[in-house]
């Protein structure tokens, strides 16, 4: 078996008329997709409404691609518009959310972390804090510390200065500790947090 | 005291340049926040290495392989764009263009109903790609914010090119009556719009294809309204609208706002 195909030459393939190519590309970042979404978006419902949305997009759009180096940056910058667009739209819809607030809790949504109890607790508190961080904050971090983007790719995908996304990342981290209080477990550093709760 | 945030971003992964970790150190001797929120940055940084990332649904993107197969089934102009020769490109992108120009006509009425940004999202979006504004267009009409709002949503799924206020309802009661002052030249208010946002952007030169030029009213100020398509660059599709309105005079900040295509 050889090398798995490129996003490129799977894209040109769709493009001559191959529908499995096209299957092969939403196989390949579902996962990353849908993570991205639920991270910033903090619902499932949401975050599968908001990927679906993406996929979809990224296929009208699709014809437009002339392929290069820039596919995953671009991918995730539709991604996050999708999540905007969510967001603004649950914005101006709070009363009709009542009921599907009472979504899965967040710990049936990942796969439990073994061996380490504490880090489990860790994983649950992070993931819950993380809806408490700014919104602007939370995608830079999200894309940062998740997904593991570089500074640079990140400023690409949101369209603004490198320094401005790092210093998101900063304000988004240190939020993020806030949010997470007392329960937050400290890592070994040359300085210690002050116990001053938020 | 300044506090270097991007830095600090930057020391908390250990992937600060040399010559910067001293200067950073020198400044975490006396800052008493910044050690603090070294440490907050440290403990979050850490706790979301841990964080396991969720089973996405197993029919996630099923809709879009569904739609992409019933493209590859019919769709003979993606074959066309790799194959065919340039006369027969040009004939479909007519085609489009004529398709999209019907949409707008019979759907933008509607614009800001979800069928209508549906049909006009899955079908005009492949049409021609809008060109550079090269003229000042001038509009008898006094915008609100509404109004502004749908300037911008009229360009989902690349349409927006004959969008008018008055044709969604959405132009102001007063703006009857409201004459359109001295045309301005299209230089002049380029550099107008450049003058009023190019600081709030940090950028040498506003984003994206300037795509429309506007002169009009905005709550009852003289205003000239710009429409920016904003894309990743690399040659790919715009998938941002962004509509800046500066007075005009005066050339300050009236408002912006901006959409996803």
């Amino acid at each position: 078996m050889g090398p798995p195909e490129r996003d490129e030459e799977l894209i040109r393939r769709f493009l001559l008329g191959d529908a499995d190519a096209f299957e092969r590309l939403v196989e390949r970042h579902r996962q990353r997709v849908f993570n991205l979404c639920l991270r910033i978006l903090g619902d499932r419902a949401d975050a599968a409404d908001a990927a679906q949305e993406t996929f979809l997009s990224v296929l009208t759009k699709l014809r437009q691609f002339r392929g290069d180096a820039a596919f995953t940056t671009w991918m995730h910058r539709v991604t996050v518009n999708a999540c905007h667009d969510l967001s603004r739209k649950r914005r101006r819809e709070p009363l009709l959310r009542l009921a599907s607030d009472q979504d899965l809790p967040e710990a049936e949504l990942a796969p439990p972390v073994p061996d380490h109890a504490e880090e489990m607790a860790g994983t649950l508190d992070a993931v819950a804090a993380l809806k408490e961080v700014p919104e602007e904050f939370r995608v830079a971090l999200v894309l940062a510390d998740l997904h593991d983007l570089a500074y640079d790719q990140i400023a690409k995908v949101l369209d603004i200065p490198i320094g401005t996304v790092k210093s998101r990342v900063h304000r988004g981290r240190v939020a993020l500790a806030r949010a997470m209080g007392s329960s937050i477990r400290e890592p070994e550093a040359p300085f210690r947090a002050s116990e001053e709760q938020p | 005291m300044n506090h270097p945030d991007a830095l600090l971003a930057e020391y908390v992964d250990g992937a600060l340049a040399e010559g910067e970790r001293p200067i950073i150190e020198r400044h975490l001797d006396i800052c008493e926040r910044c050690q603090e929120e070294v440490a907050l940055a440290r403990a979050a940084r850490s706790a979301l290495a841990s964080v396991a990332e969720a089973p996405a649904p197993g029919d996630l993107g099923d809709a879009a392989i569904a739609e992409a197969r019933r493209r590859a089934a019919g769709a003979p102009a993606a074959v066309a764009h790799a194959e065919k020769p340039g006369w027969y490109r040009w004939a479909g992108a007519a085609a489009g263009i004529a398709a999209a120009l019907a949409l707008l006509t019979f759907v933008l009425p509607h614009v800001g109903t979800e069928p209508a940004r549906e049909a006009a999202g899955g079908a005009a979006a492949q049409s021609a790609a809008a060109p550079p504004a090269t003229t000042v267009e001038a509009q008898n009409v006094d915008y609100d914010l509404a109004g502004v709002e749908a300037l911008a949503t009229s360009y989902r799924g690349g349409g927006g090119a004959t969008f008018a206020p008055n044709e969604t309802g959405t132009q102001s009661p007063e703006a009857k009556g409201v004459t359109t002052a001295r045309r301005i030249p299209f230089p002049d208010a380029v550099a107008c719009l450049d003058r009023a946002f190019t600081p709030s952007t940090g950028s040498q030169g506003l984003p994206g294809q300037l795509v429309r030029v506007i002169q009009a009213r905005f709550r009852g100020t003289p205003a000239i309204l710009g429409v920016y398509l904003i894309g990743p660059g690399a040659g790919q599709p715009a998938d941002i609208v962004r509509v800046l309105v500066a007075s005009s005079p005066g050339c300050t900040i009236l408002t912006s706002t901006q959409a996803t295509t």
